[in-house]
């Protein structure tokens, strides 16, 4: 058993892998490709100061979130970094606990060295010394606490001088070089080369090399022009990221995790949300609990009804209670969630009716100053309390999760336990002279126990993803919402992590469930 | 025996599940005074560093004006020797006084502390005064006038963040609009003059290449700090052209400015490459956020921030502490500012915004008091506009602003794929508008709201020319302006053909997510039958849409377009140099005199004479139709009739003068 569930977990690694590769590329390859969001938004705003200024303001942001690298490389560099293990250059923390990493590389601009400028002019800046700060970390750790915190801060200060003027020189570097590009475009347009520029106003590169420089075209002073320009500004920024590079390799901050030989053991970062600016570790730790808050009151419900029912009319297999409950179960799983929801809204919200539940969100505005339970103060007011608070906030979201599952979970109980009531053990025990009861609890109901594990395996994925109608009804910002907001804006940190934490769960689902029909079942081993 | 299950057992079991949950909620309930208490004291922190500021500025200030009293007290000395050695002279007759007065000016040397030159300006250039930005209804004059109470509103999203420069949608923008202000704005009713709301004076060059503006003395922050020019530099420069700062989206619209230079502790200096009409209002318009609060944050701080809200304005966000700050899905509170600095203070004493998504569900909050003021939709106002019992406490505004924008067709002028598009000819596209009652569409799609649209200007502001009126429906116009332009039925198929016996068959693009799309498509398929055109439709997903417009794929799309200013700058759009680099003239209208008049009109700097221009840019796509203009949509909200002073202006909403009601 050990080995099986050893081989299982390892078995996980690579799934895991293949299903965010796939969601990942799949989301890649629909319109508007990763970060769909972010290039509509530079498109959106007014811009006068020329036309290359969307091009320009696409090219920062592409460079930033590395979007301009193919789809390839930016998963690997995520799964890069959520491996815990780490190899080559650690990654430090700064103060305020951000993971500061190596000054990411800068691209050559196309055709450079070709079509403009000389091989000499890309030759890399040399490599500066490390840095020498005042004080090593061994005196910083042995000095005072008022001494070390000016310590600290003369480092941090050397670091940030440095990493701004960095980002700086890059920026021009990309407006430099978006503006060859655009010239390029121009030229390609000019040669009435069509295949020569991409959808997205691009140059391509190879069909222009192939086709060699036309120095007739009118275009061509512009592009040794603004090639130079670029070149120069390229070399600039080179030389402030060998600074910041000196700096870095000199450690400003602590590195982050556990170093072990040359490898480090550090925490996995699941980045940033690049549309909300936020940890994504961050958001997902926000969103989950109101998810599983509702599911985990929904889900013991559903079970705690469902189940007896379904045995119930099994045992009472045609009476009144049998069919009255199996219409009564079809009749509300068919209700369609939306009108349920406006339904309850409409009628036990608004105060013209019922008025009796709250409209939206899980707490009452002003919650946070309740006391936790429900509380008497000194002048006798009573106060509900955020507990009761949060119960009755949920009433309404609970209530339309719940009525739409029972038929399935009471139908399967009941077909399962008829199936074993016909079976030949459970004549022998009446023959025997077992009570009924024992022969419905201890025979029948425990052998219909498979086809209720398999539901639960594919329950608890459900239990973290939420649902996306209810939480828009009662506008709860759950997981429901993350993930459709993380796929509509093909925002990859978000979409990435989403996908690998319910995947996981998932997976660690299907094990506990082959696990449990060990135990359910004698018959089933896996060794 | 067995052991059964029976009535002991379950009571057991339930008796320790209860123990049990309780002691797992008092569990929680500690665990809330402890965060509570960390709370707590991050803001005891927070005011202990603070008044260690204060402290030391006092110390600061009382040995400053210890030395000043030495040197006070030395020059005092200075000048009784002087005097009575003066004296002694005078009384040994060596000196005799003539004058007066002269005895005054010691030649002491005049001590430069104060930042503030005395004369601001660059001589030779007029100087204009700003008047403040007033109440236009003044609230104290009702009977029921109160000040306090809470006055919520409620949006349509839930806003991720109202970091100043980094929000990412409208709602962020409303409320950063509240909190931070300008250097100036403009008024609410007539939208062509300044206000003034830090500045309170400012020199424009005659060329248009720098402005002048010098800041209210008594303007302050929040925390009762001066403003001052260097917070504007800061703003600009290490704020939003911070490279390290993820502002790109604010860029755009900021950097005709070239550069931000501070004159004195009271006087800036904006610079500008080229003189044009929107130099003045980039300038005026950015919102200045206070270094001293900012400038504690490193750039990934700021970048992550969720509500690192501060300025100048009316209201200010109540808790500011940077680890407990503002974060979604929680309500995000304003409450009035105590140090606010200008004449008029706002009657309400809190501001809340909650976000609550499906459309039934606002308006049943809003119904059931949970709000003071929504959005509301057109179907929603149909409802509930002629309803009494909904009027007894609620009222519903609807009224065209400078905002409201335009819904529009636009007509592919140029090439598809190689191809000219049917389009292309002038005569097509105004037939096509010819075919449309663009007031039926309003009633039926539109709910009868809004107006029928005639330009790309709201013609809420004086940049839209109120002598044109849009053109009539007109089938039988419309047939002879596509005769003219060659599309006769040549084989009686009741089809048109052009010379060469194509058919006029057209494609129209619109995305999935717009309800009234899908029926302007139905419409426009009927009428275009009517005369002999085929016209088929393709519904497209909206992450579709950017790339058919930039690669021009498509022969008419349906969209609609907003603004944020009450002058838009027509280049973006309309000039054929926007064709090119996948610029937004996706209608590819190519228009020589088009092109001319949105040159000159960007480079007048003289307001009327610029409005003229427009008028006549106005003019002229009236008459080319690269776009069928169709409704300009309004704001719907529906208030409780509790707020007082509610008034739809022009510029859109003026919420300093509201009040809330006393019950009376």
């Amino acid at each position: 058993m050990i080995s099986y569930i050893t081989r299982r977990l390892f078995l996980m690694i690579p799934t895991l892998i293949g299903i965010t590769f796939l969601v990942f590329l799949i989301v890649a390859m629909s319109p508007g490709g990763i970060g769909a969001a972010l290039k509509g938004s530079a498109g959106a705003v007014e811009s006068d100061a020329g036309a290359n200024a969307r091009a320009v303001q696409e090219a920062y942001l592409e460079d930033r979130y590395g979007l301009d690298d193919p789809v390839i490389v930016q998963y690997g560099r995520w799964l890069a970094r959520i491996f815990p293990v780490q190899f080559g250059t650690r990654d430090q923390r700064d103060p305020t606990g951000e993971v500061i990493r190596y000054p990411k590389d800068l691209k050559v601009p196309v055709l450079a060295g070709e079509w403009y400028g000389s091989e000499a002019d890309l030759e890399l800046p040399d490599r500066m010394p490390d840095y020498i700060f005042d004080h090593t970390w061994d005196e910083i750790h042995a000095a005072g606490e008022e001494e070390q915190e000016a310590m600290r801060e003369s480092r941090n200060l050397a670091y940030r001088a440095a990493a701004n003027e960095y980002a700086g020189a890059r920026a021009a570097y990309i407006t430099a070089r978006t503006n060859i590009e655009q010239t390029l475009v121009e030229y390609a347009n000019a040669e009435g080369l069509k295949k020569a520029v991409t959808k997205d106003n691009k140059p391509r590169p190879g069909v222009l090399r192939r086709t060699g420089i036309n120095t007739q075209n009118e275009f061509y002073e512009k592009v040794q022009s603004d090639g130079a320009e670029a070149i120069r500004a390229l070399q600039e920024a080179r030389i402030a990221r060998e600074r910041v590079g000196a700096i870095y390799r000199a450690k400003p901050y602590p590195e982050v995790g556990l170093a072990l030989g040359p490898v480090a053991i550090v925490p996995p970062d699941f980045g940033r949300s690049f549309t909300r600016g936020q940890p994504v570790f961050k958001l997902i730790g926000e969103a989950l609990p109101r998810t599983l808050l509702l599911n985990l009151i929904a889900i013991p419900i559903i079970y705690f009804i469902a189940i007896p029912s379904g045995m119930l009319a099994a045992t009472r297999q045609g009476t009144w209670i049998d069919v009255g409950s199996g219409a009564l179960f079809v009749a509300l799983w068919s209700i369609p969630i939306v009108w349920a929801g406006v339904l309850a809204l409409g009628y036990l919200a608004h105060k013209d009716y019922l008025g009796a539940f709250p409209v939206s969100q899980l707490h009452a505005p002003e919650a946070n100053s309740f006391t936790f339970l429900p509380s008497v103060d000194a002048n006798g007011n009573w106060s509900r309390g955020y507990a009761l608070d949060t119960l009755w906030h949920v009433c309404l979201p609970v209530a339309c999760l719940v009525y739409g599952g029972f038929a399935v979970l009471s139908k399967q109980t009941r077909a399962a336990m008829l199936d074993n009531f016909n079976a030949d053990y459970v004549r022998t025990a009446k023959a025997k002279g077992v009570a009924g009861r024992d022969i419905v609890y201890k025979h029948v109901f425990r052998n219909s126990l498979l086809p209720l594990i398999t539901m639960f395996a594919s329950l608890f994925p459900a239990l973290l993803s939420g649902s996306v109608v209810i939480e828009r009804i009662f506008t709860v910002q759950g997981m429901g919402h993350l993930i459709i907001e993380a796929i509509n804006l093909r925002d990859r940190e978000l979409l990435l992590a989403n996908v690998l934490m319910i995947s996981t769960v998932n997976l660690i689902a299907l094990l506990i469930a082959d696990i449990l029909y060990a135990l359910a079942d004698p018959r089933i081993t896996y060794d | 025996m067995q052991n059964r299950f029976g009535l002991k057992d379950f009571v057991l079991m339930a008796l320790v599940i209860i123990v049990g949950t309780i002691s797992l909620l008092s569990m929680m309930q500690a665990d809330r005074h402890w965060k509570e208490m960390f709370i707590t004291k991050d803001d005891l922190q927070t005011i202990k560093t603070q008044t260690g500021d204060i402290r030391r500025d006092m110390s600061n200030t009382a040995v400053e004006l210890n030395e000043q009293l030495a040197k006070q007290a030395a020059r005092l000395e200075q000048q009784q020797t002087l005097i009575a050695d003066l004296s002694a002279r005078i009384q040994s007759g060596s000196i005799s006084i003539v004058g007066g007065g002269e005895g005054g000016s010691t030649g002491l040397p005049v001590q430069d502390e104060l930042e503030v030159l005395a004369d601001w300006t660059r001589s030779g250039v007029e100087v204009v005064e700003l008047p403040q930005v007033a109440f236009k209804s003044d609230p104290t004059q009702f009977e029921d006038f109160q000040r306090g109470g809470e006055f919520t509103e409620i949006f349509e999203a839930q806003l991720p963040k109202i970091t100043p420069y980094l929000y990412s949608d409208v709602y962020g923008r409303r409320i950063t609009d509240i909190v931070l202000q300008s250097l100036a704005d403009f008024d609410p009713v007539n939208l062509g003059e300044w206000r003034g709301k830090l500045a309170d004076a400012y020199q424009y060059d005659p060329n248009g290449l720098w402005v002048r503006a010098h800041i209210n003395p008594r303007a302050r922050f929040s925390d009762g700090k001066q403003v001052t020019a260097e917070d504007v530099r800061w703003t600009y420069d290490d704020f939003l052209f911070n490279p390290e700062i993820e502002a790109e989206r604010f860029r755009s619209v900021y950097n005709v400015i070239s550069g931000v230079k501070v004159i004195d502790k009271l006087t800036v200096e904006f610079h500008f490459d080229e003189p044009m009409f929107k130099n003045l209002e980039s300038a005026f318009l950015m919102p200045i956020v206070p270094k001293h609060f900012y400038s504690r944050f490193t750039p990934s701080q700021l970048n992550s921030a969720t509500g690192l809200l501060m300025g100048s304005g009316p209201y200010r966000v109540e808790n500011l502490n940077p680890n407990n700050q503002w974060a979604p899905p929680n309500d995000v509170i304003l409450v009035r500012n105590e140090n606010f600095w200008m004449d008029d203070q706002p009657p309400i004493e809190r501001l809340r915004f909650r976000a609550i998504s499906d459309n039934l569900a606002r308006l049943t909050s809003f119904e059931n008091g949970e709000g003071d003021m929504m959005r509301g939709t057109y179907e929603q106002f149909e409802d509930k506009a002629n309803d009494p019992s909904f009027l007894e406490e609620n009222d519903a505004h609807q009224w065209t602003n400078m905002r409201s924008g335009y819904s529009f067709i636009a007509w592919n002028c140029g090439d598809r794929n190689g191809r000219l598009t049917p389009f292309a000819d002038k005569r097509v596209r105004r037939a096509m508008t010819h075919l449309l009652d663009r007031n039926r569409m309003r009633r039926d799609f539109f709910k009868g709201l809004g107006r029928v649209c005639t330009g790309p200007f709201s013609p809420a502001t004086p940049q839209s020319n109120p002598n044109i009126k849009p053109w009539e429906q007109d089938i039988d116009l419309a047939r002879d302006l596509l005769k003219q332009a060659g599309w006769i039925d040549r084989d009686g198929d009741q089809k048109l053909e052009n010379e060469r016996g194509d058919e006029f068959t057209f494609e129209f693009t619109y995305s999935t997510g717009s309800s009234t799309a899908g029926l302007t498509a139905k419409y426009l398929r009927d009428m275009c039958a009517e005369v002999g055109i085929t016209c088929s439709e393709r519904k497209v997903d909206w992450s579709i849409y950017q790339q058919l417009l930039d690669n021009r794929d498509f022969d008419a799309i349906t969209m609609a377009w907003s603004a944020s200013v009450p002058e838009g700058d027509p280049n973006q759009l309309w000039h054929s140099s926007s064709i090119r680099n996948q610029g937004d003239n996706f209608a590819q209208w190519n228009n020589p005199e088009a092109d001319r008049l949105i040159e000159a009109g960007r480079r007048e700097l003289d307001f009327d004479k610029r409005m003229a221009i427009w008028h006549e840019f106005h003019a002229l796509i009236h008459e080319e139709q690269p776009y069928t203009f169709m409704i300009n949509p309004p704001w719907i909200r529906f208030v409780k009739n509790r707020v007082g002073n509610f008034h739809p202006y022009p510029k859109g909403l003026y919420k300093d003068e509201m009040y809330i009601k006393s019950a009376m």
